[in-house]
């Protein structure tokens, strides 16, 4: 452990009289134990955390004891005032130039799938410039010039990686399940992606915190962790439990604390899965606002006097205020109403209003009836509850995006609240449509306990029919409805209908737009209305009748509609979000559908422009190439068409087909190029294929216009594909022949063209093509082998296709094709970075097909190598071991512990050829594997030579422990024997021989043989006599092994000499029979 | 790992660590070898002796002299080399380099690897010598004396 820390503000201290010092993710000290018969904890505090009143003061931020700022942020009587907060004053330990320091920072790079490594840098302490003391380590992260966030400068040291694979921990599954599953899908950049891997960590760590110091305070006075085992085994009653454990129990399953492989055959609904959080289509912002609801959640917790003692009811009333969105499915309905009605006195800020929605959402059918009624109340005396509501989440339809898995869709607080409203309006007495279970319709068929059948003559207002096609002319006037309007008005919502009358006068015409009242309606009352088509996005079952609620937000959301639009447009249109689509992320299309309104193509689609408007929807990929115009009337009868139902499967693929046309199109629209081209260009061709497959008599059915369409696009990859080719074909290759062309031209496919199109279509550098064209056969005749290299990676969708240091390396590409042709490897494979993964190709590329076959059948044998060639200090004699005896090694090797792995950086090539000394293990090899790393220097020691334990010796230790089941370790120099139990204090003395001395004590046959023998009994006796000695031994091992082999050259009886030893021993040391082990007997 | 217990007769003897009883011996038969020294089972000497130098008997090294010298002469002889190794060690100086350390002939990696590093101090090996003539002129009476050797890799 390091004795030297890094404080928050960057200055180097020496930490060696403090316990249990604790790091943050950057390396950072945050907290510590200052050892006392009263141990105090100090932890560091940031500014924002003291009170509001005494944040004027600066340079707060510091290291305090906890007890007492606790006592001051929970205003403990007599509460600590500021002043009596102290800062721990570090001066007297302050680390010196020249000492030695080791920060540890978690490992945000990749694999991004896995959790977690550590980053150790170990540096000496530097002094400042002007040599009067060390320097301070304190580095700001910028972004343009505005510090964001520090870190430890580490600048110019190179990092060992630490492994600490967490994957079997319950923060390890969170982080699969919510992270890991789907990251490597994500087309981002990896400096994004350790974005994403450092708020992951850092939910995790917190999610660690609060299940350490919260749960227990929320706990304490429950049964939860007598009672969360039994129930995550099924054992005890989930439903039975108390809300309280209930919320804790989902809270840390959703966590992953209960989490374990599902049994085949028996399946534990509570361990063998949970819900993820997160999702493919999560963005960063909904990982930072998880984190942040964690880190209040942690926080309120924490500074909340007295939270542990409270009555279970109150703690829970407590929690729902402050509770994560993502935690309230299991609230009771009188704590949603009394949180609810907690947030209705207050302004409500993003996180208040979608905790406010989450809270509308978790109200059940049950409840449907009191709900409703409760929204018709006013707490404020003024609004009703309804309209308090609708009008706070305002503001949450620019968020609308953000935070999509939070909510079913991508949908505004404001839009979710009237939709989960009109869920329980459904089944609520307000329905006329609705017939509670259990009742019998009346004459009309409806419910006669109905509000409005009860309340008939004073809340239904009759005229109920909104027509949106109503017109009539007058003597002078043709009045047409243009629009209804809506506005709340109490318990009712006031609707306006505006009509526009046309003047004809001579030959001009005027306009006169008018409002005119049309009627108040119950905002649960259900109004008809024809002629009005809701806004696609709204996407409601198209009802002829709809509550008065429900219809003024949809009247509200068509007028804002456009503004949204564009809004969205601007968060969600990125590249990666379309590159997913096209790599088969067909979800994410979902989250473009507002560009119907932002295009002009979309616009044209949905009937949104002059039908005679041109459109321009192809531009040839050229400079100065086609450009194809469609009128806005035919796109939309395109549209219309595609939208009709077709019965003919043949047909169907045609008009599907088409639709995929469309999309990229809109895409185009939105200035998006080469994967929308591509896209519509492939489409467009399978297409017109589908057509020519249209069984004899089925017409396409498709316009002129449309067939134009697809024509063109088909004919623009011609076009470009001839292009590019007459361009590969001037290529300057210095006079070389010109092998590029040759396969472009005769051997691609139309599909390989464009993908070799896309690939280098931007590069001019000649050097780059007469390399590529520089391929040789083994008569040293150019052969365009390496534009072939190009196919075969390409072929594969090796990313690897587009760089000469593959494709123009020919072992190279040997190389990786052999490699990622095998399924298993692949994957592993692919995880290397690239500089990684050519190291590799180089160095196993050729590898025999023996050893090949152990890479398929154990890829993890490709990570094993990399945590040795990653390592700085392992690499160089790592590497001179050779591709056999590399293998070899992390078979049995490669994955030892961590702090074994580590002791091999000293001494390290001595080591790495002993471990290889050992002879092959023929039971128990992954034992026998470890154990014998781990004892090597400097866990076991000769305690008197301070050299290695022997090899034989080692392995008599290790059958020693398999045999008692037992872990040992190696004596002291002043303990019996060579090893020591250290649970029971028992000492163990082993003998035996080695394999290598066969042949020494057999090659004067009987002679020699008998010579030795007779010095190994000597032995026995001197071992026995041990236990009899101070200190007293207390057992003798003996390892048999190999007196077979010996017996058989001096007798045919394979046991002779094993005989002979036990012989040996009842005649002189019957005595200790008991104190007699014996191994390979 | 391995300690041994050295004996002659009589169960008399002292505790000490396998690989430095092989230095030890080496020298010994370095001198024992030479012709001037004259033993019936000679050449279980060099059996015995080479074989503990090259570490074939790791884990079970015992002294053998016992059921090699016949007679009350050779023990005398074998106290005369002692004494005659003694002075040869004596001559090399306080200590034995680490040059001539690996120059010792053997099979044994572990023993090579022992002595690589730092030069071995001659009195440590006189005060193996002195006890072993003892054990041979039978005025040694320990029979757990612990020779701590003053020296680790």
């Amino acid at each position: 452990m390091t004795t030297i820390a890094i404080l928050r503000d960057g200055t180097p201290i020496r930490i060696h009289l403090f316990d249990n010092p604790i790091f943050d993710i950057d390396g950072f000290l945050v907290g510590f134990t200052f050892p006392s018969t009263t141990p105090k904890i100090y932890k560091y505090r940031q500014h924002f955390e003291f009170k509001a009143g005494d944040r004027k003061k600066t340079n707060l931020s510091g290291y305090y004891d906890e007890d007492i700022f606790i006592k001051y942020v929970q205003n403990i009587e007599p509460f600590p005032t500021i002043d009596l907060l102290v800062k721990y004053d570090f001066k007297n330990i302050l680390a010196t130039e020249g000492e030695e320091i080791t920060v540890s920072t978690v490992d945000l790079e990749a694999p991004y799938d896995y959790f977690f490594n550590y980053k150790k840098y170990t540096f000496p302490l530097q002094s400042t410039l002007d040599k009067k003391g060390v320097r301070n380590y304190l580095k700001s992260i910028t972004e343009g010039l505005k510090t964001v966030d520090y870190k430890i400068n580490t600048d110019g040291v190179s990092p060992v990686i630490v492994l600490n694979n967490q994957s079997s921990t319950p923060g390890g599954h969170f982080y699969k399940k919510n992270f890991a599953d789907f990251v490597n899908s994500w087309t981002i950049s990896n400096i994004q992606k350790s974005d994403f891997k450092k708020i992951m960590s850092l939910i995790i760590f917190k999610i660690r915190a609060i299940n350490k110091d919260i749960f227990p305070i929320i706990a304490t006075n429950t049964n939860f962790f007598n009672r969360e085992t039994d129930v995550s085994n099924g054992n005890f009653d989930y439903n039975a439990l108390p809300d309280l454990e209930k919320l804790l129990f989902d809270l840390k399953r959703g966590w992953g604390y209960y989490y374990d492989l599902p049994m085949p055959g028996f399946p534990q609904p509570y361990k063998d899965d949970f819900d993820a959080i997160f999702s493919s289509l999560s963005t960063y912002n909904d990982y930072l606002l998880y984190y942040n609801g964690l880190v209040n959640f942690y926080n309120r917790c924490y500074v909340e006097k007295n939270l542990a003692f409270r009555a279970e009811d109150k703690k829970m009333q407590f929690l729902l205020e402050i509770l994560p969105p993502s935690a309230l499915g299991i609230l009771p309905y009188n704590y949603i109403i009394s949180a609810i009605k907690g947030l209705l006195i207050k302004e409500l800020d993003q996180d208040d209003q979608r905790f406010l929605v989450r809270l509308v959402m978790s109200v059940t059918a049950v409840h449907a009836n009191h709900f409703l009624d409760f929204l018709l109340e006013k707490e404020n005396g003024t609004q009703t509850n309804f309209e308090t509501i609708y009008e706070a989440l305002t503001d949450g339809r620019l968020e609308r995006y953000s935070f999509v898995n939070w909510f079913v869709d991508e949908q505004t607080n404001r839009k979710y609240f009237a939709f989960a409203v009109f869920q329980l309006w459904n089944v609520s007495k307000y329905n006329l449509g609705y017939i509670a279970p259990g009742v019998t319709p009346n004459f009309a068929g409806v419910d006669p306990n109905n509000y409005f059948v009860i309340n008939y003559e004073t809340e239904f207002n009759k005229n109920n029919f909104l027509d949106y096609n109503y017109s009539y002319t007058d003597s002078i006037h043709k009045i047409s409805v243009l629009s209804f309007q809506s506005s709340f008005e109490g318990r009712k919502i006031k609707i306006d209908r505006i009509t526009r009358d046309k003047h004809d006068v001579d030959i001009r015409s005027t306009y006169d737009d008018r409002t005119v009242f049309f009627g108040s309606f119950h905002l649960y009352q259900q109004i008809v209305f024809s002629g009005f088509e809701a806004n696609l996005d709204l996407g409601i079952p198209k009802k002829a009748t709809v509550p008065a609620f429900l219809f003024h937000f949809i009247e509200e959301f068509d007028r804002l509609a456009d503004f949204d639009a564009s809004v969205s447009l601007v968060i969600d249109l990125t590249a990666d979000a379309l590159l997913a689509y096209f790599t088969g992320g067909a979800g994410v299309l979902a989250d473009l559908h507002y560009l119907k309104y932002t295009t002009k193509i979309g616009r044209a689609l949905v009937g949104g422009l002059e039908a005679t408007e041109a459109v321009t929807v192809w531009r040839g990929l050229e400079v100065g190439s086609e450009v194809f115009t469609l009128s806005a009337g035919s796109l939309t009868q395109i549209n219309t068409y595609l939208i009709s139902s077709e019965n003919n499967e043949d047909k169907r693929k045609v008009l599907v087909g088409y639709r995929k046309v469309l999309i990229p199109l809109i895409f185009l629209g939105a200035g998006i190029s080469f994967a929308a081209r591509a896209h519509a260009t492939r489409e467009a061709e399978k297409v017109l294929d589908a057509i020519d497959l249209l069984p004899s008599g089925v017409p396409h059915g498709l316009t002129t216009d449309m067939m134009n369409l697809l024509t063109t696009l088909a004919g623009n990859k011609a076009v470009t594909l001839a292009t590019f080719g007459n361009r590969l074909n001037t290529l300057d290759l210095g006079g070389a022949t010109n092998t590029i062309f040759s396969k472009y031209n005769t051997v691609f496919t139309d599909a390989q063209k464009l993908k070799f199109w896309n690939d280098f279509q931007y590069i001019d550098d000649p050097v780059f093509w007469k390399l590529l064209n520089s391929g040789k056969n083994a008569s040293n005749v150019l052969d365009g082998s390496y534009v072939m290299n190009w196919l075969k990676l390409s072929e594969r969708s090796l990313v690897e296709a587009k760089f000469t240091e593959y494709i123009c390396v020919q072992k190279r590409t040997d190389a990786i094709i052999r490699f990622v042709d095998e399924t298993s490897i692949k994957p592993v494979l692919n995880t290397l970075s690239n500089e990684r993964k050519i190291a590799f190709l180089d160095t196993f590329g050729d590898v025999d097909t023996p050893n090949f076959a152990k890479f398929v059948d154990e890829p993890q044998l490709i990570n094993k190598w990399k945590r040795y060639y990653d390592d700085g200090v392992l690499r160089t004699d790592f590497k001179a071991f050779g591709q056999d005896k590399m293998i070899k090694f992390l078979e049995k090797y490669g994955d030892i512990p961590d702090e074994v792995f580590q002791s091999l950086k000293v001494e390290t090539n001595f080591k790495f050829n002993r471990l290889l000394k050992f002879p092959e293990a023929t039971h128990n090899i992954g034992y026998f594997n470890k154990r014998r790393a781990e004892m090597l220097k400097p866990f076991f020691v000769d305690s008197k030579t301070g050299n290695y334990v022997r090899l034989h010796e080692v392995d008599n230790y290790i059958e020693l422990e398999l045999k008692l089941n037992k872990k040992f370790r190696a004596s002291l120099k002043h303990e019996a024997g060579d090893l020591i139990d250290d649970i029971t204090g028992i000492s163990y003395d082993t003998m035996g021989i080695p394999q290598d001395v066969i042949i020494p004590w057999t090659k004067n046959g009987i002679n020699s043989v008998n010579y030795w023998f007779e010095e190994f009994k000597n032995s026995i006796t001197i071992h026995f006599d041990k236990i009899n000695k101070i200190p007293p031994l207390d057992y003798v091992v003996i390892d048999y092994k190999y007196f077979d082999q010996i017996s058989l050259a001096v007798n045919p009886n394979p046991n002779f000499l094993k005989d002979q030893i036990d012989q040996f021993i009842i005649q002189n040391h019957n005595q200790y029979i008991d104190k007699l082990i014996k191994l390979n007997y | 790992m391995a300690s041994t217990f050295i004996q002659y007769q009589n169960g008399k003897g002292f505790n000490i660590a396998e690989e430095f009883m092989q230095l030890m011996i080496y020298y010994i038969h370095e001198e024992l070898k030479k012709p001037q020294y004259a033993f019936i089972n000679k050449n279980l000497f060099i059996m015995g002796h080479e074989g503990i130098i090259n570490g074939i008997t790791s884990g079970y090294l015992t002294l053998p002299w016992k059921r090699i010298l016949v007679s009350t002469e050779e023990e005398q002889t074998m106290i005369q080399i002692l004494q005659n190794v003694k002075i040869t060690l004596q001559n090399k100086g306080a200590f034995i380099s680490v040059s001539e350390l690996q120059s010792i002939q053997t099979t044994d990696e572990d023993f090579k690897y022992l002595y690589s590093r730092n030069p071995f101090p001659v009195a440590e090996l006189i005060k193996i010598i002195e006890v072993l003539i003892q054990m041979l002129q039978g005025t040694w009476y320990s029979d757990n004396y612990d020779m701590e050797i003053n020296w680790t890799l």
